[in-house]
């Protein structure tokens, strides 16, 4: 027996001395450093080198099809349009030879195409390539996300809808398709680009900006109705800075230089590469960040005060396109009573409810649309809508007379997410606090809360709102978005105001662009003061964290920033050692 | 026994054919689609995608589609990448069934080793320390040890990495199979323990003690064989929880796995993803119960299949 015993400690201690042997391996490890340094961020980019970042992993890389930001982050990297926006967001020539020639009526633009360009595999690129777009957008195949983008162009929403609906399907003959196809108003002749519109639009320029427009390689991809294949692949090509090297689905992706890259901005790519990691949790990349894997992670929010204490300038905030506000479905009583309205939106303490619930990631604000993009600034409103608790209760005495009785219990719908939650439920405590209110929190996951957001089955939801998809009012008040006009496409909280619907008609067809931008200011102002559907609350913010090394992206964050900053010009991104 | 294996097999078809039937069912009555989003895409787009995916097929021909792919080979695409899903689970497959393999062996050695240590050991500071493990490896949940492992081993002492899986890389590879491979092993260790003292008190072994035969000889050849049955029963589940991936191990180390494109599909409701995962599972764990129970036959001598 006594061997036995021997034998059992000893194997014991072989057990331990494995494991920490296993791990002592390690120790040679280099690890980076997680100093900050003032003002980290600045410096020069040396030549090569790389930079490992976080995202989201794409969805898909179809830039004619895609919908997801981190969709659009990529496509931008691996492809240009004709004209792209500059850091005021303003249009600037890419791969175009000039401006658009746009005839008297507004109704045809035309452009001509640099001569020499070519794609990543040293095919031509040319105006072709620009006409496919179109072409694929509007294929009904391709289904595109943001068909709407391209919805004035002549002969589009036909084509598109040439397989009818569920309802009314329709079985088109090739022949038919063919002639719907060909009714398209896009045509490539020679060098230039010919567009074709059914109505004047003032924004057309910038939306030749937008990754729809981004040319397809028609040496490899012939069909507009065609899979687009998942890079890398030999059946795409890139007239972008970067081109995909490797991709491993929900791991990585590398982006190398462009050796064709036209740099129509001036700027060339430094980096050797740009390593993509997907993940999905902040808390994790954060590890990895301090662990000296990666160079660019997203904060943390849920410790976000740690993390600024912890990283200092290391910890960057960009202020986004974006706005987060308690949705209202105005169809359901006490809902339909402005009065009650405001005092729902008077009984938020908005610096507070960010401070509390999201450590101050965002920045409060009283104003649908920001000032950033031809709106207001975010305290313009705070006298009508913002925190007045005094005020609050003094308009929930006006709506129950108008009411009548009791106010029911109200559903707080909301995405089932820690940090969602915490802002249900500092919003149900102020409703209950300050107001008397009831309310009941609908915890769902997130195509559930869509289901019932666009079947208009919901009373309040928090954290409703819009993200910019491009840099004009018209994205935030007009026709395209649909928020708030009678009947718009994103139009879930029932609102239907005259002057709204009136305004938003004119403003879509003006040609006189100092006009029109402010009748959509004017939008901004009726909706945000009549509650029509939406009490802001706070305006988006990403939220990073960056290696002192990292040159390119504070310096180039703007407003058209998707998930990282400056990624709309990566081209700009190094290393300063 | 081949008769007995051969209607195993085919039994596997019928029972594939309800876990699809169910899920099909299930996942068109949750709530939301793949394409609800807080972003409502304009109704044209809609129908073109609804189109592109046959959603605007009654359910029942959706249903008829689905099997007649499926009797083809054709798993379909995934509704958000637009990737084969085939493609997809064989991509996450290879990841997760090296670290599920490698965590196997890991917890079986382990565990295994914990046990008879403890077993032999009974009522001694190895065998308090046995139970202590198994204790906490069960009770606490994998997040918290992988949590408080990179903590640890990355963020404090720069070991090992936070991120990724690479077979062969122990910088990679020893965190997510410890976070993995406690639970089980500290099952294998509880069940390897209790069996082998029950063995320890049994005639034969007493008798062998009396004969003389060396204390090595008694464990290795009398003890440990006889104690394997109980512990064979559980081997084979852990085998099929551990190969299927583990959603947790793969998020906190972002690995890029079967088990976490499989969560993310029903979060997106991503119905070509979740269909072909979901049957996918379901044939891994019919096949390693078929295994198992073939394996008892073996260890046992006294179990026949007819």
């Amino acid at each position: 027996m006594s061997f036995l015993k021997h034998r059992g400690y000893l194997l014991s201690l072989v057990a331990l001395g494995a494991v920490l042997a296993f791990a002592a391996c390690g120790s040679d490890n280099e690890k980076t450093s997680g100093t900050a340094s003032p003002g980290g961020g600045a410096g020069e980019r040396i030549q090569g080198g790389t930079l490992t970042v976080q995202n989201l992993e794409f969805q898909s890389s179809d830039p004619h099809f895609s919908n997801f930001v981190q969709d659009i982050s990529l496509e931008r990297m691996l492809w240009r349009g004709l004209y792209t926006l500059d850091k005021d967001n303003k249009p600037q020539v890419s791969m175009a030879d000039g401006e658009p020639t746009i005839s008297s009526d507004g109704l045809t633009y035309t452009v001509k195409v640099k001569e020499g360009l070519k794609w990543s595999d040293g095919q031509p690129l040319t105006a072709k390539d620009f006409a496919l777009a179109v072409l694929r957008t509007c294929n009904p195949d391709v289904a595109s996300n943001y068909q709407s983008f391209d919805t004035n162009i002549v002969g589009c929403d036909d084509y598109f809808g040439a397989k009818g609906t569920t309802a009314a399907p329709k079985t088109p003959t090739p022949e038919e398709l063919e002639a719907l196809k060909a009714a398209v108003g896009v045509k490539a002749t020679g060098n230039t680009v010919e567009f074709k519109l059914v109505n004047p639009q003032p924004t057309f320029k910038i939306l030749l900006s937008m990754w729809t427009y981004f040319p397809v390689p028609s040496h490899l991809l012939p069909d507009p109705g065609e899979a687009w294949p998942t890079p890398p692949s030999p059946k795409l090509a890139y007239n972008g800075p970067y081109m995909i090297q490797d991709y491993k689905p929900q791991d990585s992706a590398v982006l190398v230089p462009n050796p064709n890259w036209s740099a129509p901005n001036g700027i060339k790519p430094t980096l050797d590469k740009i390593v993509i990691k997907y993940i999905e949790k902040d808390d994790v990349s954060n590890n990895a960040y301090r662990n000296g894997e990666l160079d660019v992670v997203s904060a943390d929010l849920a410790n976000l005060g740690a993390v600024k204490a912890e990283f200092g300038n290391e910890y960057f905030q960009a202020i986004l396109p974006g706005t987060r506000a308690v949705e209202m479905e105005l169809k359901h009583p006490p809902l339909d009573i402005f009065e009650f309205r405001l005092a729902v939106s008077q009984a938020i303490d908005r610096d507070q409810m960010i401070k509390v619930c999201c450590g101050g990631a965002y920045v409060p604000t009283t104003s649908f649309q920001p000032e950033g993009v031809g709106g207001h600034a975010p305290d313009a409103f705070k006298d009508q809508i913002g925190y007045n608790p005094d005020k609050a209760k003094e308009n929930l005495a006006k709506a129950k007379q108008k009411f009548g009785k009791d106010f029911p219990t109200l559903g707080i719908l909301v995405r089932d997410t820690p940090e969602a939650r915490a802002q249900a439920e500092f919003l149900q405590n102020s409703w209950k606090t300050i107001l008397g209110l009831d309310t009941r929190i609908d915890p769902v996951d997130s195509p559930t809360r869509s289901k019932r957001l666009n079947g208009h089955d919901y009373e309040l939801a928090p954290r409703s709102g819009w993200i910019q998809d491009y840099p004009d009012p018209e994205d935030w008040m007009g026709k395209p978005s649909g928020l708030f006009n009678t009947g718009g496409t994103n139009n879930t909280s029932s609102c239907s105001d005259p002057e709204v619907d009136a305004l938003v008609d004119k403003a879509t067809t003006n040609t006189n662009d100092s006009e029109r931008r402010d009748q959509y200011k004017k939008v901004n102002e009726l909706i945000t003061t009549r509650l029509c559907g939406y009490a802001p609350t706070y305006h988006e913010a990403n939220n990073n964290i960056l290696k002192p090394y990292v040159v390119g992206m504070k310096e180039n964050s703007t407003a058209q920033d998707t998930r990282l900053p400056g990624d709309w010009i990566a081209e700009a991104w190094g290393r300063s050692k | 026994m081949t008769a007995y294996v051969i209607r195993r097999v085919l039994w596997i078809i019928p029972v594939l054919w309800a876990v699809a039937t169910i899920t099909f069912f299930l996942m068109h009555t949750v709530p939301g689609g793949p394409f609800d989003q807080e972003k409502q895409v304009p109704p044209a787009v809609l129908e073109n995608l609804n189109a592109k995916y046959n959603l605007d097929k009654p359910l029942y021909e959706q249903y008829g589609l689905f099997f007649w792919d499926l009797a083809h080979g054709d798993l379909g695409v995934s509704f958000r990448s637009q990737q084969p899903v085939v493609d997809l689970i064989k991509d996450g497959w290879k990841t997760t069934a090296q670290l599920g393999v490698a965590t196997f062996i890991f917890a079986v050695i382990f565990g295994m080793s914990m046990g008879v240590i403890s077993a032999l050991n009974h009522n001694k500071l190895p065998d308090y320390l046995g139970v202590f493990f198994a204790t906490a490896g069960t009770a606490m949940p994998s997040f918290v040890i992988g949590s408080f492992l990179v903590i640890i081993f990355s963020v404090k002492l720069g070991w090992f990495d936070v991120l990724g899986w690479e077979f062969g890389n122990y910088k990679k590879m020893v965190l997510p199979m410890l976070t993995l491979g406690v639970l089980p092993s500290a099952y294998i260790a509880r069940i390897t323990r209790a069996s082998v003292l029950e063995v320890l008190n049994q005639d034969y072994i007493r008798t062998a003690r009396a004969k003389g035969l060396a204390e090595w000889v008694i464990v290795l050849r009398h003890t440990i064989k006889n104690a394997m049955v109980p512990v064979l029963t559980i081997i084979g589940p852990i085998f099929a929880f551990l190969v299927t991936g583990s959603f947790i191990t793969e998020t906190i180390f972002q690995i890029n796995g079967v088990g976490r494109r499989f969560v993310n599909a029903v979060s997106e409701r991503d119905y070509g993803l979740i269909m072909g995962t979901t049957l996918f599972y379901a044939a891994i764990i019919a096949i390693a119960n078929l295994v198992v129970d073939l394996l008892y036959a073996t260890v046992d001598p006294r179990i026949r299949y007819q």
